[in-house]
């Protein structure tokens, strides 16, 4: 058991945060206009993820082509100094990492309109240079994001959040000590639904609980997707503005 | 970027006539603008990001361990994955080598500054990653490495330097980190188009190139190793070693500046 106090008798968590408090969320987009259509860049608490998006564009090789829609493909690189302590192996090929592609893709494949694209590939390229806990809800923060910024029709934005539960409290946006000393779950949100798209839950956690953390969960994605969208309206708002300058 | 065939032969003309010109309008010996940022990593003892004009980037992040140096003689280690490649692609497999070549303690890198005590060495790991690269990314991937060395921080030891006779482990200041001070190489790329030699060359420059030469730029002078290499894969041809002497002459009158651009950082 961990010897850190990781939400103390007066209601503060390690980093000061409230147990319904979010981390720093800052967010940006088109930040590779040469390297890819669309991209992203995202700083999640200490998360700090590059997306990049290529496509629709057509398939490399003639098998990849499906005629009624776009292939999505989705390649995680966690760098090998993401973390504090520098990792020997890079994470390609690790299994955590090819479930996170597919559980991203699946996500990914039924919000995105993907038979609007036929013959088309969709490639997502993820960088993680930094990992401070909820990396997949972050993850799927950017990808949303850059794929806004290419233009791809979706239905709804999904916003990604992990909440843990710390003995009968619900913590919202964990970072990497939370997340080692408690059971949590990844929530992707649709919008300013209720619809879950993805939930990941990777520990043991009671059923019973389980309302209160979807709940916190939910209104905490809410409000991830809010600042996504002020950051992609004040991102709007510039480039229309250079526009008609010129 | 692919370029037709009259394309090709126009940029070759006007690349190898006297005096060369280059599709930007660069002198030969002129760099395209590059953007630096560093220390942006927290968990990374140095950190650096670099952009081109043309949106190539690259990340190199810096951090350490302690290591028994009687043990581990190499003291920096580079690994470089570029976005899109393999780990074992030829590409990776001769930049990670010849990176790992130029920064090599000795030669390259004084290892002496990485010593902590009589035992006990810092082992820097050099990390790289390029987003994306648009022509030969290694003279961007060793401007970013040079920044980001000069950029980092290590802890500062407290405890005693000869731990030969006592057996102690070294011990670190809490917050107080020293900066490191090492004379990290630089690696320039020139390309060969009939009898000019140009540097740092352009994606639309690399295509119609008859040959690149790597050189190497450590403490002042140019070091090992030098090497040419294949910038395409149709235009590649044969250069007369006059032109070595060349590059080599361009390249020590201009590196000066390029260090002292970067150390002004």
């Amino acid at each position: 058991m961990s010897r850190l106090e990781i939400y103390s008798p007066e209601g503060l968590r390690l980093d000061g945060r409230r147990w319904n408090e979010l981390r720093r969320f800052e967010s940006s987009i088109n930040t590779h206009p040469h390297a890819a259509d669309g991209s992203s860049y995202m700083e999640q608490g200490n998360n700090k993820i590059i997306t990049l998006v290529k496509g629709p564009k057509e398939p490399r090789l003639k098998s990849q082509m499906d005629t009624s829609k776009a292939l999505l493909n989705v390649s995680v690189n966690i760098t090998k100094f993401s973390k504090f302590e520098r990792s020997k192996s890079s994470h390609k090929n690790e299994r955590r990492v090819l479930e996170i592609q597919t559980s991203l893709v699946r996500m990914f494949e039924k919000n995105v309109m993907l038979n609007i694209y036929p013959r088309t590939v969709i490639d997502i390229e993820i960088h993680v240079l930094e990992q401070d806990g909820g990396i997949m809800g972050s993850l799927i923060n950017g990808i949303t994001l850059a794929l806004i910024d290419a233009g791809i029709s979706m239905f709804d934005y999904i916003s990604g959040i992990s909440v843990g539960l710390y003995d009968t409290t619900p913590l919202l946006d964990t970072n990497s000590l939370e997340e080692n000393a408690m059971s949590t779950v990844t929530l992707g949100v649709v919008g300013k639904s209720e619809k879950l798209s993805l939930l990941l839950v990777e520990d043991k956690i009671p059923l019973d609980r389980l309302e209160n953390v979807l709940a916190i969960g939910i209104a905490g994605a809410h409000r991830v997707r809010d600042l996504m969208d002020e950051e992609l309206r004040k991102h709007a708002q510039k480039r229309v503005s250079n526009a008609s300058v010129r | 970027m692919s370029l037709s065939v009259a394309e090709k032969s126009y940029l070759y003309d006007s690349l190898a006539s006297t005096p060369s010109i280059r599709p930007d309008g660069r002198l030969p010996h002129q760099f395209r603008p590059i953007e630096i940022f560093t220390d942006f990593l927290p968990s990374s003892n140095g950190s650096s990001r670099i952009i081109a004009s043309d949106g190539s980037e690259c990340i190199v992040s810096i951090k350490s361990k302690v290591v028994d140096h009687h043990v581990e003689n190499e003291l920096l280690q580079v690994d470089v994955d570029i976005a899109g490649q393999r780990d074992d692609a030829l590409v990776v497999e001769t930049i990670t080598s010849l990176l790992n070549k130029v920064l090599k303690s000795g030669s390259g890198v004084d290892s002496s500054m990485l010593q902590l005590t009589k035992k006990y060495s810092f082992k820097i790991f050099v990390d790289v990653l390029v987003i994306s690269s648009h022509s030969h990314p290694v003279s961007l991937i060793s401007f970013a490495i040079y920044s980001a060395l000069n950029s980092t921080y290590l802890p500062k030891l407290i405890s005693a330097f000869d731990d030969l006779e006592v057996e102690e482990l070294p011990t670190f200041h809490d917050y107080d980190m020293v900066k490191l001070d090492i004379n990290p190489p630089l690696v320039f790329i020139l390309a060969v188009v009939g009898n000019n030699m140009l540097l740092d060359p352009a994606a639309n420059e690399s295509e119609v190139a008859n040959n690149g030469l790597i050189i190497s730029w450590s403490n002042g002078k140019i070091t090992s190793p030098i090497r040419s290499v294949a910038l395409n894969d149709s235009n590649v041809k044969s250069f007369k070693p006059h032109l070595l002497k060349q590059g080599l002459a361009m390249v020590e009158k201009y590196a000066p500046d390029v260090v002292r651009s970067l150390e002004n950082l």
